[in-house]
C-alpha cells in the first residue's frame, strides 16, 4: 500500500506573518495539514475561500515557503523552495491556474506561451520541430493551430483555460493541480474542459489533486474528497462514502447549500445543516474546534479542545468530537 | 392575469457600436414580470443577461448602446413617450439593482454609512420628504439589521474593504430593499461568493420577498439557483429568449435544445454522468446567423433553422418555446 502514495504531506504548515501587528501574529494559512494522495486518483480538495485550499497548492509547488512539516512526492522531499528544486522534479509537478486571464502573459502569443516550457524541458526541439509540438499541444486541446499566433486576450475564457491546460501538460507530468480550473467558465464549457481532463487523466495515468469549492463537479469526478476549513483538514473519504454518510456538520453544512437542478439530487441532500456564519480570520483562530463558531451541534468541549483526526470507518477520517463518542452524536 | 404586468418589455433590440459595426446583441426580447412574482433569468455568459436588465434600468453606456426597438411598460403605461429624463427617473424610483460584484458596486472612499444614507435621503426626496441626518440613519441601522449583519451601528462606520464578500453583498441588498422599491433586480448576487454565504445571500432575498413583497428579477448563468428562488424562468441565448415557462414545469418537461443541453452538462449529485458540452460557442454577435440563432450548436438543427427564425409557441399552459422541433406540424 505504502508504494501507491504519489504525493504525501506531513503536519504541514505554511504560515504568513502579519506585517503591521505590533506582536508577532501569524496567519496561519495551512495549520497542521497530513494528507496522501495516491497514484492515478482524483483527489477533490473542497473548502469556502479563505479555508487554505489554494494555500496548500501554492506550498506543494513551492511558491510559498514551508513554514513547518514535510512534503514528498514519489519519494523525494519538496520541502525546499521552487528555485532550488532539480529539474526533473519540477517537471513531475504542474499547475493549472483558477484566472486563466491572469495566468497567461497578455504580451505573449499562445506559440511564446506554450514552447516555453518545451524549451526548458526538452532543449532537443528547435524550430520547426518546436512549432510541431505547439500545434500537437494545441491539437490536444483541440483548438485549431491558427491559435498560436493569437495573443491570449483576442480568445475566449475557456479557450484560454485550455491553453493553459496545454502549457501545464507541455512537460508531460505525473502529477497536476487544478486550482479551481472551471469556476470562472459556464457549465457547458465546464464540461468540456472536465471531459478532456478526465480523458487526460485515462490516457496518460495522471495523479489530480483537484481544488475546487463545486461538490457537485465532485461527486462525478473525484476518488476521494478531502474538505479543509481554516487549514486543517475536516473530513477525508472516498466520494460515495463522503456523499452517502458525511459525517462532519462542516460537511453537511457545505452539502446542504448546493443549488441543485432536480429532486432526485434533492433527496440526496442533508437538510438539518443551515448555512450561518463566515470563515473566520485565519490570524485569529477561535479556540477549541475551528468550527464551533458556526457549528450547529457544538457542545461545551467544542469550545475548549481542538478535536483529533480519528478514523470512524476504513478511510473515513472526521476531526470532530460528536463522531468519535466524546460528547453526544449527532443523531439527535 | 388580466390585471397588466408590473413591468414589461416588448421586442426590445439593443446594438454596441464598435470598430467592427453594429454588435447586434438583444433580438427582440419579450419579457413581464407580474406583481409579487419571482422570475429568472437564465444563461450563458455573454448572452445578454445584463445587457436586458440594463436596459430596463436605463443604464445601458449611451454613447455606444442603440435601442432600435423595443418598447417598455410600466403597469400599464407605456415609458416611450415620456422625455428622457422622466423615464430614467420613472424607472429609478420603482426598480432597485444589485450587481454581481459587491466589490466593485461600493465605492471604497465613502463609508458604508454614506452609502446607505444617500440611498435614504434620495428615495425620500423623491417623495418629498426632507429626513434629518439621525433619521436617515436610524434607517440604514435598521436596514442593515434587516439583512442580518451583526452591530450594525459599527458596520455604518466601516470602508468597504474592511467587510467580507458575503457582508458587502448583504450591504448592497440592505441598500436596495431601504428603498422599499417594487422590483428588486439581482444580477448574479451570489456568483462572487461561496456556496455558503450563497445559501445565506439567496435565503436573505427570499425572506424579503415575502416581507415586503416586492417582485424579484434574478440574473444567473445557475439553472440550480434559478430553480430555488424562482417562479418562473426564461432561458435566454445569444440575445433571444429561447424558452419560458413556470419553474417547476421548465424542469419537469424541458423543450428546447439549449435548455436542455445547459441542464445535461450540470454535475449532478446524482453522480449521473455529465454530458460533453454543448458543442461551439455563443455566435459573434456581429455577424449573427440569420435563423435561429442556436441553430450552429444545435444537434436537431434542420435545414429550415438555418432559414428563418423560430417564433415563440405556447405548448401548455404558460410553458412558451421558440423551436423548429415544436408546433403544429413537426411533433416530434
Amino acid at each position: 500500500m505504502r508504494d501507491d502514495i504519489i504525493l504525501s504531506l506531513r503536519d504541514v504548515k505554511t504560515y504568513f506573518p502579519v506585517e503591521s501587528s505590533r506582536e508577532k501574529l501569524y496567519v496561519r494559512a495551512l495549520d497542521g495539514v497530513s494528507l496522501d494522495v495516491r497514484r492515478g486518483e482524483v483527489l477533490g480538495l473542497v473548502g469556502e475561500s479563505g479555508s487554505g485550499k489554494s494555500t496548500l497548492a501554492y506550498t506543494v509547488m513551492g511558491i510559498n515557503r514551508l513554514t513547518a512539516g514535510s512534503i514528498r512526492l514519489d519519494g523525494v522531499s519538496l520541502d525546499q523552495p521552487y528555485q532550488r528544486r532539480p529539474q526533473a522534479l519540477k517537471r513531475q509537478l504542474q499547475i493549472v491556474f483558477q484566472d486563466p486571464a491572469s495566468a497567461l502573459n497578455p504580451n505573449q502569443t499562445i506559440h511564446q506561451i506554450l514552447s516555453l516550457p518545451l524549451k526548458l524541458f526538452r532543449k532537443d526541439l528547435r524550430g520547426d520541430q518546436l512549432t510541431r509540438e505547439v500545434v500537437r499541444l494545441l491539437e490536444m486541446v483541440q483548438l485549431p493551430p491558427s491559435f498560436m499566433y493569437k495573443a491570449p486576450g483576442s480568445i475566449g475564457g475557456g479557450e484560454r483555460q485550455m491553453v493553459c491546460i496545454a502549457r501545464a501538460m507541455a512537460c508531460a507530468p505525473a502529477f497536476l493541480i487544478l486550482d479551481e480550473p472551471t469556476s470562472a467558465l459556464d457549465v457547458s464549457i465546464q464540461a468540456k474542459v472536465i471531459n478532456m481532463l478526465m480523458r487526460f487523466r485515462r490516457e496518460r495515468e495522471m495523479t489530480y489533486l483537484f481544488i475546487t469549492h463545486d461538490l457537485s463537479l465532485m461527486r462525478n469526478i473525484a476518488d476521494r474528497i478531502v474538505i479543509l476549513y481554516l487549514g486543517k483538514v475536516c473530513e477525508v473519504a472516498d466520494t460515495l462514502t463522503f456523499f452517502t454518510n458525511p459525517l462532519h456538520p462542516y460537511t453537511q453544512m457545505l452539502l446542504s447549500a448546493i443549488p441543485v437542478v432536480s429532486e432526485e439530487e434533492e433527496a440526496l441532500r442533508p437538510q438539518r445543516v443551515e448555512s450561518v456564519g463566515e470563515i473566520p480570520s485565519p490570524v485569529h483562530i477561535p479556540t477549541g474546534c475551528s468550527f464551533h463558531l458556526r457549528c450547529p451541534f457544538k457542545q461545551e468541549i467544542c469550545t475548549q479542545i481542538d478535536p483529533v483526526e480519528r478514523e470512524v470507518e476504513p478511510g473515513h477520517i472526521v476531526r470532530c468530537h460528536l463522531c468519535d463518542g466524546s460528547a453526544a452524536t449527532a443523531e439527535q | 392575469m388580466s390585471q397588466s404586468p408590473l413591468m414589461e418589455v416588448k421586442n426590445l433590440r439593443v446594438w454596441y457600436n464598435s470598430y467592427q459595426g453594429y454588435a447586434k446583441v438583444l433580438d427582440g426580447v419579450d419579457l413581464h414580470i407580474h406583481r409579487g412574482e419571482k422570475i429568472g433569468l437564465v444563461g450563458e455568459a455573454g448572452c445578454g443577461k445584463t445587457t436586458t436588465m440594463k436596459a430596463l434600468m436605463h443604464l445601458l453606456p449611451e454613447r455606444i448602446a442603440r435601442i432600435p426597438t423595443g418598447e417598455l411598460f410600466l403597469e400599464g403605461q407605456a415609458l416611450g413617450p415620456l422625455p428622457e429624463k422622466e423615464r430614467a427617473a420613472l424607472l429609478r424610483r420603482r426598480i432597485s439593482m444589485v450587481f454581481q460584484e459587491p466589490a466593485s458596486a461600493l465605492d471604497p472612499v465613502f463609508t458604508i454609512g454614506a452609502h446607505m444614507v444617500d440611498v435614504v435621503r434620495s428615495a425620500e426626496a423623491a417623495k418629498g420628504v426632507r429626513l434629518s441626518k439621525k433619521e436617515c440613519r436610524d434607517r440604514a441601522v435598521e436596514a442593515l439589521a434587516q439583512v442580518l449583519i451583526p452591530d450594525p451601528a459599527r458596520i455604518l462606520t466601516c470602508y468597504p474593504n474592511q467587510l467580507s464578500g458575503g457582508m458587502k453583498q448583504r450591504v448592497c441588498i440592505a441598500m436596495a430593499v431601504m428603498a422599499r422599491r417594487d422590483l428588486l433586480i439581482a444580477d448574479e448576487p451570489g456568483t462572487a461568493l461561496d456556496v455558503t454565504i450563497q445559501a445565506q445571500v439567496y435565503r436573505l432575498i427570499n425572506r424579503l420577498h415575502e416581507e415586503q413583497g416586492m417582485s424579484l428579477i434574478l440574473v444567473s448563468h445557475s439553472l440550480g439557483v434559478a430553480r430555488e428562488l424562482t417562479d418562473r424562468i426564461y432561458v435566454m441565448y445569444a440575445g433571444t429568449i429561447v424558452e419560458t415557462a413556470p419553474t417547476g414545469e421548465l424542469f419537469a418537461n424541458t423543450l428546447h435544445p439549449y435548455t436542455r443541453g445547459l441542464l445535461e452538462a450540470v454535475p449532478k449529485l446524482t453522480g449521473q454522468r455529465f454530458s460533453e458540452g454543448i458543442y461551439g460557442y455563443i455566435p459573434d454577435y456581429h455577424n449573427v446567423p440569420e435563423g435561429c440563432r442556436f441553430c450552429a450548436r444545435c444537434p436537431q438543427a434542420t435545414e429550415r433553422c438555418q432559414r428563418a427564425r423560430p417564433a415563440m409557441k405556447e405548448l401548455s399552459p404558460g410553458h412558451f418555446v421558440a423551436c423548429f422541433l415544436y408546433g403544429e406540424e413537426s411533433n416530434a
